[in-house]
């Protein structure tokens, strides 16, 4: 698979195929240690008074858990499967930038082990909480140079995200097959193209703070430990990236959602332009929300009400992505494999995650669940819940494509109800704790928090170990001699149908076979006109 | 994949990427922890790009063939220009959310020092009508370059080059220096802090165009560059003026309000 094993084609490749497989396992490395870190929390929670972890360790465990999925894991999956996925579906060789392409996956790469790596430093790692807010995070609340490398792994990160992003927009704008116009272009690649979009504008900010933050935390500018720049500027600069991010994370899962409905209903995506539209208008309200995260911090009160309208607003082209995924799969010939269980899954979880998240849009409500267990439910059922679900499905549905091999459908389907079991009694508890605070590393027996950690805990080990399973389904298929057929689901997307994608499910093949020439007519593409029919 | 494809493909992988992101790596590392690790791992950095230009100079990664494609609206730019343009916006919106930083800063505080106290406007205004006419011989290279003159372009790239060079020398060289000796250093309050750093990005980005400038100047004597064939030095000519013209925002922001 993948021609002879060599170390030396991995490191030096700049082939999508091969730096999409390079971002997956990178990733999902990252998602068993994060994953890891959130059960030792989770460990530390089931009963009051526990020391099995100190404060100082559980703090910076916090940060790390929370870094790690959303930048390291969650974006990076779904930047993993855009490599792989959007060239085969636009016909495109490669990317636009290969050489940059595998630069930003390196970046990724290293930036993560630094991180990872700031546990070893003298004085541990960043123990701020992953929104690292000022002024804790300056040298006289947080002089560890740990912090520092953390501040430092988060900005190479935001560079390598920016790369990635003018890569993938460039290739999108440029790189089409004859044929591939804007309005044939496959949901998926659109989600990418949006995600491209708002990483495009999201992580530069993201690196000016974090340039800022390092000046002060080196060179000893004083931004963030002044009363005049100090904690706004920081939440400013932060939260203008944060809340896109969430975006960026959940655009690729909303794009497999819709790959699967399409494939596994056997029916066209409902009303395919409008969808495009909602996703651009999310797209574009996104950037306008950032303040709904900043409503407690005293910022003026016609600020207030403007983001509170907005993020009321963005939630309604929102709720049209998710209806029209919905509607997809009216009047479909419905067959339920895993890809389509995960996705239904996490059509769920998101409905239960953005109902309990749009309440805090009005800044009454969010004063008072600001900083509970509430949120952290919350943004776990849309996190954990829809995202990770979705981006699974997406491994279980390209991993024919990837490897050429199917997974192995009793052990999935199975490994998918204990999961989803498991996930939500790990976080709808969650919803009750109400007044139980964030980052805190113990409580009191009196608090009456007992049980209901308990039964987080419980859901933890469950699903824990059923992540870990569908990953081992997944490897154990791929070492599988017996090689399936080119296109096992009867997709009619260009990645399964095109015969410019090399030989279909033959990862080995470089995209190169495909190319026959200038003359635009001589690049046939199989199963085209099903497409254009419907 | 028959063996000339493989060929093909052989040809494109590079350990460059993977030594550029060592290279990151150790620089970080040294900003955080130990500082001679800077220089490492810009040495490597350097390395591994000087490397990689060179193999792009000689054409080992190019396409050997054309592909048939939708280019819908952009048919008329080429990739790179594009990505170049893509990633002059992603610099916008990075030297955008500092002036938005710093308008906030300086909002916020009430009490501003009097620019014109603080900072020496001759010196300032000089840089100015310096990086100024660097745009102006930047644009005549390119102009040379597509009359097939190479003498004129090799003329207009030293002159960007030196141009560039003064307006480091005046800035590192003058005006900082005497800056810093009246008690004006990065850490004696937001007025400095923020000019130091702003400043600071924007020099750090004339020295990265002199890089490029330099590496221009070494393809031109290499014969690189023909009257169809000089995509490089129209996009290092746009990186150039985008730098020029963030210093049009950053002069009065500094200087004169």
């Amino acid at each position: 698979m993948y021609g002879e094993f060599s170390i030396k084609e991995w490191l030096t490749t700049t082939h999508h195929k091969r730096v999409g497989v390079l971002y997956i396992v990178t990733a999902i490395f990252f998602l068993i240690l994060a994953g890891s870190l959130g059960m030792l929390m989770r460990t530390q929670l089931a009963t009051p008074n526990e020391t099995f972890l100190t404060p100082g360790v559980y703090e910076q465990i916090v940060t790390l858990h929370g870094l790690l999925m959303i930048l390291w894991v969650l974006s990076a999956l779904g930047f993993g499967i855009a490599n792989f996925i959007v060239p085969l579906q636009i016909g495109a060789k490669d990317l636009a930038f290969p050489r940059l392409n595998a630069t930003s996956f390196w970046m990724y790469f290293f930036s993560g082990v630094l991180l990872v790596g700031t546990v070893f430093l003298p004085g541990g790692s960043a123990n701020t909480g992953w929104t690292l807010y000022a002024p804790l995070n300056t040298l006289q609340f947080s002089p560890q140079s740990g912090e520092t490398l953390a501040v430092l792994a988060m900005a190479l990160f935001a560079v390598a995200g920016t790369m990635s992003a003018i890569n993938f927009i460039t290739t999108i704008v440029k790189n089409r097959a004859k044929g591939v116009t804007w309005t044939r272009l496959p949901v998926f690649t659109w989600s990418i193209l949006m995600t491209m979009a708002l990483a495009f504008f999201a992580f530069p900010p993201l690196a000016v703070g974090l340039l800022l933050l390092t000046t002060d935390r080196v060179l000893g500018t004083v931004f963030f430990s002044s009363a005049q720049g100090g904690s706004i500027l920081w939440e400013e600069l932060f939260w203008f990236f944060g809340h896109p991010e969430v975006y960026i994370v959940v655009f690729p899962a909303i794009g497999i959602i819709a790959e699967v409905f399409i494939t596994f209903a056997k029916r066209p995506l409902f009303a395919k332009k409008i969808f495009i539209i909602e996703f651009a208008a999310v797209t574009f309200l996104s950037l306008g929300v950032w303040m709904h995260h900043m409503f407690t911090t005293g910022v003026n009160y016609d600020a207030l009400q403007v983001f509170s309208v907005t993020t009321l607003a963005i939630s309604v082209p929102f709720e049209g992505l998710v209806l029209g995924l919905v509607l997809t799969l009216r009047k479909g010939n419905i067959k339920l494999s895993a890809p389509m269980l995960y996705c239904l899954a996490a059509i769920f979880t998101v409905t239960l995650g953005g109902v309990t998240g749009v309440l805090q849009a009005f800044p009454v409500l969010d004063y008072a669940f600001n900083g509970t267990y509430w949120i952290v439910g919350h943004f776990h059922y849309v996190m954990a819940g829809t995202t990770l679900f979705a981006l699974i499905a997406g491994l279980y549905y390209w991993w024919p494509k990837m490897t050429g091999r199917k997974y192995n459908e009793k052990f999935a389907v199975i490994t998918f109800a204990i999961s989803f079991i498991g996930f939500n009694v790990l976080y709808f508890p969650y919803f009750f704790l109400l007044d139980m605070p964030r980052r805190i590393s113990t409580y009191a027996a009196s608090t009456g928090w007992a049980s209901l950690n308990f039964d987080a805990t419980v859901g933890a080990f469950v699903f824990g170990p059923a992540i870990l399973l569908t990953l081992l389904n997944l490897i154990l298929s791929y070492r599988k001699n017996e090689r399936c057929e080119l296109n096992p689901w009867g997709a009619k997307e260009m990645e399964w149908t095109g015969d410019y994608c090399g030989s279909a499910s033959d990862p080995k093949s470089m995209n190169v076979s495909n190319v026959t020439g200038t003359n635009a007519d001589s690049l046939d593409i199989p199963g085209y006109s099903k497409i254009l029919e419907r | 994949m028959n063996d000339e494809e493989a060929d093909a493909q052989e040809s494109k992988s590079t350990f460059m990427p993977l030594i550029i992101a060592v290279g990151v790596a150790v620089l970080l590392l040294g900003i955080a922890i130990y500082v001679p690790f800077v220089i490492v791992g810009l040495i490597i950095i350097a390395a591994g790009l000087f490397k990689l230009f060179k193999d792009g100079a000689a054409e080992k990664y190019a396409d050997r063939k054309e592909v048939a494609e939708e280019k819908f609206p952009l048919e008329s730019v080429s990739k790179e220009k594009l990505g170049v343009w893509v990633f002059l916006s992603s610099e916008i919106l990075i030297f955008g959310s500092l002036i938005i930083a710093y308008v906030y800063v300086r909002v916020s505080s009430g009490a501003w020092p009097v620019a014109s106290q603080t900072h020496n406007v001759l010196l300032g205004m000089t840089n100015t009508i310096i990086l100024l006419t660097s745009s102006l011989t930047m644009i005549l290279a390119l102009y040379s370059i597509r009359k097939s003159n190479v003498a004129g372009l090799k003329i207009c790239l030293l002159s960007t080059f030196a141009l560039g060079f003064a307006f480091l020398g005046i800035k590192l060289g003058i005006e900082w220096p005497a800056l810093i000796r009246s008690g004006f250093t990065i850490s004696s309050g937001l007025p400095a802090s923020s000019y130091y750093v702003l400043t600071g990005l924007h020099a750090a980005h004339v020295a990265v165009g002199l890089v490029m400038v330099g590496y221009l100047m070494f393809r031109t004597y290499s014969g690189g560059f023909t009257s169809t064939k000089h995509g490089a030095v129209e996009n290092v000519g746009l990186y150039w003026h985008f730098v020029d013209i963030v210093w049009m925002f950053l002069f009065p922001l500094f200087y004169l309000i």
